[in-house]
């Protein structure tokens, strides 16, 4: 079976209630790519942990009105790449340093271990700020493709949208 | 949607079993919060997740239990992870959380840690 290229794209809007949905999409995304199943449970981990981070801290502030996090995945023969833009409150990942778990423990830190994970599955993340508010968050991890598809997860649902684009590789 | 199900059972010797289901992720881990937050108040300490039927944890969901540990163990008691799932496991795993929270695979281990000593 030819390894495919496929690109989607999803909106959702700042709702911690859809993110069954954002972990739906990716899930299904990387079925149809055809990304091994390990690979795939860890991507739809990061993107889920890098979405409620957005939605519950990077839209704090912003309670009236709507806002929309944008996620953009590539995944081809040797990688999968998600892009989230968002126009929360400025966030830097790289100025947190990776926890102690033991003592998040013992001080009863409940917070703070999104990052640790996002870090932990995946193989880059790279945060960059532009002005107006504009928050991009790029997450890549380097996979292997699995030897038949599985079925994974039913994609977009009615909070969401999505339009995709599929080539197979030559 | 799918979201997250409880299920709270008082067993003998001051230990509760709570049976999740479902998704425990950003959107419903307050609901399990509220949930020990409320066995706190009636003065019990020793908590039994089941999570065998548990699909998804998030690090909000595993939060949970790293807030709620030291009010347990302080009182005596302390929060038993029984049978999660393997997508569950491996989050833990992630995390290192397996290798701080007792976790065990049937509830007959998990009553024997509270009352066999160990706690």
């Amino acid at each position: 079976m030819k390894p495919r290229v496929v690109e989607d794209e999803f909106v959702v809007s700042n709702k911690t209630e859809n993110l069954s949905q954002v972990r739906d999409f990716v899930g299904h995304v990387l079925t149809r790519a055809r990304i091994n199943e390990t690979d795939a449970r860890h991507i739809v981990l990061a993107v889920d942990e890098a979405v409620s981070n957005i939605i519950r801290h990077g839209y704090e502030e912003f309670t009236r009105g709507t806002r929309t996090v944008q996620m953009h995945i590539h995944a081809d023969t040797t990688r999968v790449e998600v892009v989230l833009r968002d126009s929360g409150r400025k966030f830097d990942p790289n100025s947190v340093p990776s926890p102690c778990i033991a003592d998040h423990v013992k001080l009863g830190r409940r917070y703070g271990l999104g990052l640790f994970l996002m870090r932990r599955v995946m193989d880059e993340v790279k945060y960059v700020f532009k002005s107006r508010a504009e928050n991009t968050l790029t997450m890549v991890k380097y996979v292997e493709r699995s030897g038949k598809e599985k079925q994974r997860g039913s994609g977009g649902g009615k909070n969401g949208r999505s339009k995709a684009q599929e080539a197979r590789t030559e | 949607m799918a979201g997250l199900r409880l299920k709270k059972r008082e067993l003998s010797d001051g230990i509760v079993l709570i049976s999740a289901s479902g998704f425990l992720d950003a959107h419903t881990f307050e609901e399990l919060e509220s949930l020990i937050e409320d066995i706190f108040k009636k003065k019990i300490y020793r908590i039994i997740v089941q999570m065998d039927k548990l699909d998804y944890i998030s690090s909000a969901g595993a939060g949970v239990f790293i807030g709620a540990v030291g009010t347990a163990t302080s009182h005596g008691g302390n929060i038993v992870l029984l049978s999660p799932s393997p997508n569950v496991k491996e989050v833990l795993d992630l995390l290192g959380l397996s290798q701080i929270f007792p976790l065990v695979y049937t509830q007959d281990d998990a009553v024997e840690y509270f009352v066999g000593g160990k706690k």
